[in-house]
């Protein structure tokens, strides 16, 4: 079982829109949308845990709020900064959701 | 086709030896083939020893596929019989081929899952009893030994994947756990008897499959006491395989090491602290292979992989028993070990050669310091200052081989782009342990750090070309951990920023110098609190503006620095705006970097008094506006357009930050976003006089309006030719934004003008940042909005509901905010209401249109707000608009039938305070209308994506 969160995405959104459209047209049934939908959680789990090297800093005028919960850790920053080598962008609130990706694929 | 066994073997053979087109079709009747039930006879037949071995082998595939897929199809009474031909089946491919008996062995402990306990109650104690070369006098007995591990490694692995009821994997780990004292003691005899005298390659073979089998029984979990003798077994394999040279590719030292690593780190270990101690003990001989292996490096190369793995089990030690071994350094029995294995972990740290070209091995080590030193700071008092006293000269050791490890390449040409991205992440995370070293060292790494900064700089002053590089690390190291330092540290700082005055730029790489404006800008901050320094930088800075290769990190530093110590700057307002315009003029900068210096020019110029503001203006700005106005004369080009584009954003830019009234610290600060042009708007409170800093300058009107003003009619003139291109209106309308968010009322005798040009916008083209500006002003001054003579209020609603159709997102959300402002604000002006009432039955159609399935479902959540504020303002009308719009046949969707539409409309009009409850009647309608309701995959997808 991989995490869904990545479905709330602009990719899964995207995929989701797509889906919905094609069962609309009565292109595809929705056991087969439900079946491409968990091969996107799969393959997206899969990728961003294996493929994915870059990495940026950022920094947050503050830390609104934090939580621990079923093992997601959650963190809703205010005026953060991100930085990546020479680039840089501005944001007003940033939500971080972070699961734990390694015992996610220890097994 | 029926599915017999010579038909298979046909079908197998086209699917290894034909052409992609047959492949496909082979491999279609294949998987059917495997999902019949007539399966369960064919893989015998299939498996007669006179077939290929790619028969053989799709048939043991084919028979685990069926046991872990189709168990259900056998009845309990051929439970028997199916174990029998299993066992034969395994027997009689004892001596090969390798890839068909490792199946068949999957297969059986597919089938041992399935039965244990109730049918084959002691299968791994009868499996350990049958498989004796006592019993199969016709195999060699190293071969049976290798096969009982094969079935005992595939076990535990086959059990942590297999889909068994929660119920049965539960009692299925109990019996395997029970027969751990039985397994263990097997795997002992055959890695003591065998590491004497190893004879043959068979029985380095069945060393190898047994250190693999206790790394795969280790992860399942066995308790840490029973396993001692395991370890010592364990590791003298390690030490055998690299003295002798028959083990040497047999990966016996390397399925050792993983055994012992899941031994180490089981969460279950905890429990038994002071066998963890007695395990470290017998691991620590094992750092006499990685001296052996670095001592042969330098005549004839070392196997670095396998000092990676010592080195990562020693870690991963540490990392899951960081708490005991700080708990342990306060005992003197324990405290040897400890420091030995601290130490060690330190010498992977600081491995030989240059990290990414050369080795691989010292990043291992980074998040060990990070847990360790996490540990420390959450100790008692009393501990942490124990712990502090002990491993502060570690966490000083460490500090100067990062700043040594952290040194960039000399010639930085010779490195392909992927291991300078490995350099810059590596950098990053050393960066972050110099926090650490940080945390436990505090005053003392700064000292450090000072001493060698000075050491550099002298060295430097002699010979650059060789010393840049110490000089680069330890600015990047004071960069590091200005987050940490105290805002009034007031003993290191000062001489820090006082050398960077007299770094050698002329003579230094470009890189040095990047790195101190990197520096200066990470310490903006505590610079605002110690101002003094500035006279120190500044000419750094200015430096920087006048190169393109250091422009990047001078803007950047400057921007920091003007953001955090906007008041202290104006000493050297006119030094840097002189110098930011002969940047500007000279021609070295890029898009980006104009930009971000308007930030600089803006917040400088914002403390100097209204005539000088106005006199840089002319000199500064002017020349921009002019080359505007003529830039949208000219016919659409790409040139143009990028022109059009840096000016246009070079303005917004300024406009957000050139503010002589600045609010208090309590408002909101202006978005100033530089990845977007829409960014995201922000709620600008209105300003009373008081909150003003300078009351003073209350009568005065800010410098913003006039360039405002100026530039009006060239945005008119510029909307005429490019209203097609969503860039060019975006960043258009960001910059109108940016100017009405720092002139606030201010702005009032322009708001005609410029609801004009939205107005003017959205007929030749709707776009959703014209309707987000709209909607801001509709939100901040509603009366204002309306005042505005020859605005067509009725085509901007008109407007705001088309783009309700859009498929993007933020468009529809730009529009929904406006409308719900629109109609909220509409029963106290009348002139809104007129709008409301004489086009809000169009609005209502389209709402239905796009829920019923025009829209993605992801903008159903912001329709439904709609709904709530005309339900609200406009009961009657909403009331009577959605019934007629019901009445019509297949409307929105042929899927809903007229109870359903009826039942909807029923609930949206009863519900008039609950948003949540709302937009799940929304949702379930939008459902129906798309014939998703009740299905998996409605309930399943995100409620609103």
């Amino acid at each position: 079982m991989s995490y869904q969160l990545y479905r709330n995405t602009t990719l899964g959104n995207t995929l989701q829109e797509s889906l919905d459209e094609l069962i609309q047209y009565g292109q595809i049934t929705p056991q087969l949308a439900i079946k491409v939908l968990l091969q996107f959680d799969k393959s997206i789990n899969m990728a961003l845990a294996t493929r994915v090297k870059s990495r940026l800093t950022f920094k947050a005028g503050k830390l609104n709020t934090y939580r621990f919960c079923d093992n997601v850790w959650t963190f809703m920053l205010n005026d953060v900064e991100f930085r990546e080598a020479q680039e840089m962008a501005k944001v007003d609130k940033v939500k971080i959701v972070a699961c734990d990706g390694k015992s996610e694929f220890a097994v | 086709m029926e599915f017999t066994a010579e038909n298979l073997e046909h079908a197998v053979l086209q699917f290894y030896h034909s052409d992609s087109a047959v492949r496909g079709h082979a491999h279609q009747w294949l998987t059917a083939a495997q999902a019949s039930p007539e399966a369960w006879c064919f893989v015998w037949e299939l498996l007669h020893p006179s077939k290929s071995a790619e028969v053989q082998f799709f048939a043991a595939t084919t028979l685990h596929t069926k046991l872990v897929k189709s168990w259900h199809q056998v009845p309990p009474e051929q439970y028997a019989s199916l174990k029998k031909q299993l066992l034969e089946a395994i027997a009689s491919y004892s001596i090969g081929p390798k890839i068909v008996l490792n199946r068949l062995c999957i297969a059986l402990s597919a089938y041992v899952l399935h039965t244990l306990p109730v049918h084959w109650p002691n299968a791994v104690l009868e499996l350990l009893a049958t498989l004796q070369p006592s019993n199969l006098p016709n195999i060699p007995p190293e071969r049976t030994a290798w096969i009982l591990l094969e079935i005992l490694t595939v076990l535990p692995e086959e059990f942590q994947s297999s889909h068994l009821a929660h119920a049965q994997k539960g009692l299925v780990r109990n019996e395997l756990q029970k027969n751990v004292p039985q397994v263990i003691s097997v795997l002992q005899n055959i890695l003591a008897t065998d590491t004497s005298a190893p004879n043959n390659e068979t029985a380095v073979e069945v060393m190898c499959q047994a250190s693999c089998c206790a790394a795969s029984w280790l992860q399942l979990g066995v308790p840490l006491p029973e396993c001692e003798k395991l370890a010592d077994h364990l590791v003298a394999s390690v030490f055998a395989s690299t003295s002798s040279p028959q083990f040497h590719q047999t990966g016996l030292a390397e399925s050792s090491l993983d055994a012992l690593t899941n031994m180490a780190t089981h969460p279950e270990t905890h429990r038994y602290p002071s066998t963890c101690l007695r395990l470290l003990g017998k691991l620590l001989p094992l750092q006499q292979i990685i001296q052996a292996q670095q001592q042969r490096d330098c005549t004839e190369g070392g196997n670095e992989e396998l000092v990676s793995s010592i080195y990562s089990l020693f870690i991963s030690f540490a990392e899951t028993h960081s708490r005991l071994l700080l708990d342990s350094l306060l005992s003197d029995d324990e405290k040897t070990n400890v420091m030995q294995l601290i130490q060690l972990i330190l010498q992977c740290s600081n491995s030989p050669g240059e990290y990414a070209l050369e080795e691989n091995t010292s990043q291992l080590a980074l998040g060990f310091w990070y847990i360790l030193q996490d540990d420390i700071i959450a100790s008692e008092p009393e501990q942490f200052h124990l712990c502090v006293a002990l491993l502060s000269p570690v966490y000083r050791s460490l500090a100067e081989v990062m700043l040594r490890k952290s040194m960039l390449p000399f010639v930085e040409s010779a490195w392909t782009s992927e291991e300078k991205e490995l350099l810059r992440c590596y950098r990053q995370d050393i960066a972050d342990t110099m926090m650490y070293c940080y945390s436990i060292l505090r005053d003392n790494l700064l000292e450090l750090l000072h001493g060698k900064l000075e050491e550099a700089l002298e060295n430097c002053s002699s010979d650059p070309r060789m010393w840049w590089r110490s000089l680069e690390s330890c600015l990047h190291a004071f960069q590091a951990v200005a987050e940490c330092v105290d805002i009034d540290e007031s003993r290191h700082l000062p001489r820090f920023l006082e050398a960077l005055h007299r770094l050698p730029y002329h003579q230094l790489d470009t890189r040095v110098v990047i790195t101190a404006l990197e520096a200066v800008g990470a310490y903006a901050e505590w610079i605002n609190a110690h101002p003094f320094v500035l006279s120190h930088i500044i000419p750094l800075l200015v430096t920087g503006l006048g190169s393109g290769d250091l422009a990047p990190s001078a803007t950047m530093a400057l921007k920091d620095l003007t953001r955090d110590c906007q008041t202290s700057m104006a000493p050297f307002a006119h030094h840097i705006l002189q110098a930011s315009q002969a940047a500007l003029r000279g021609g070295k900068l890029k898009l980006g970097e104009c930009v971000r210096l308007m930030y600089t020019v803006g917040r400088v110029l914002a403390v100097l008094p209204v005539d000088s503001i106005m006199h840089y203006l002319n000199q500064l700005l002017m020349p921009y506006v002019e080359e505007l106005q003529y830039l949208v004369t000219l016919e659409p080009s790409a040139a143009a357009k990028a022109g059009i584009l840096l000016r246009m954003k070079m303005l917004s830019m300024l406009f957000a930050t050139l503010d002589i009234k600045p609010r208090t610290e309590n408002e909101t600060e202006p978005d100033v976003s530089e990845g977007s042009d829409v960014g995201t708007c922000t709620t600008v409170q209105q300003k009373t006089p008081q909150q003003s800093a300078a009351p003073g300058n209350n009568e005065q009107v800010q410098p913003v309006f006039f360039v405002l003003q100026r530039i009006l009619p060239v945005m008119h003139a510029a909307l005429d030719k490019w209203y097609a291109d969503t860039h060019v209106v975006q960043a258009l309308c960001s910059a109108l934004k940016h100017a009405l968010a720092t002139l606030l009322d201010d702005c009032k005798p322009l708001v005609p003008e410029i609801l004009m040009l939205i107005l003017k916008s959205f007929q030749l083209q709707p776009h959703p940042a014209a309707l987000d500006l709209a909607r801001q002003i509709l939100k901040k001054n509603p009366q204002l909005f309306v005042s505005g003579e020859g605005v067509d209020l009725a085509a901007l609603f008109q407007c705001g509901t088309m783009t309700l159709s859009l498929p993007e997102v933020p468009a529809v959300k730009a529009a929904t905010s406006f409308l719900v402002n629109f109609v909220s604000q509409s029963r106290e002006l009348p002139q809104l209401l007129t709008v409301v009432q004489a086009y809000g039955e169009e609005l209502v159609q389209r709402l239905l249109q796009c829920i019923g399935g025009e829209s993605p479902r992801s903008v159903l959540e912001h329709l439904s707000d709609i709904l709530l504020a005309m339900n609200k303002k406009h009961c009657d009308n909403l009331s009577r608009w959605l019934h007629q719009a019901i009445h019509q046949d297949g409307f929105p969707s042929p899927r809903a039938s007229q109870e359903q539409k009826e039942q909807f409309v029923k609930m949206v009009l009863k519900e008039r305070a609950n948003k949540r409850k709302l937009q799940e009647t929304v949702r379930e309608f939008s459902l129906i209308c798309r014939g998703l309701v009740g299905t998996d995959y409605a309930a399943q997808s995100s409620p609103f994506f």
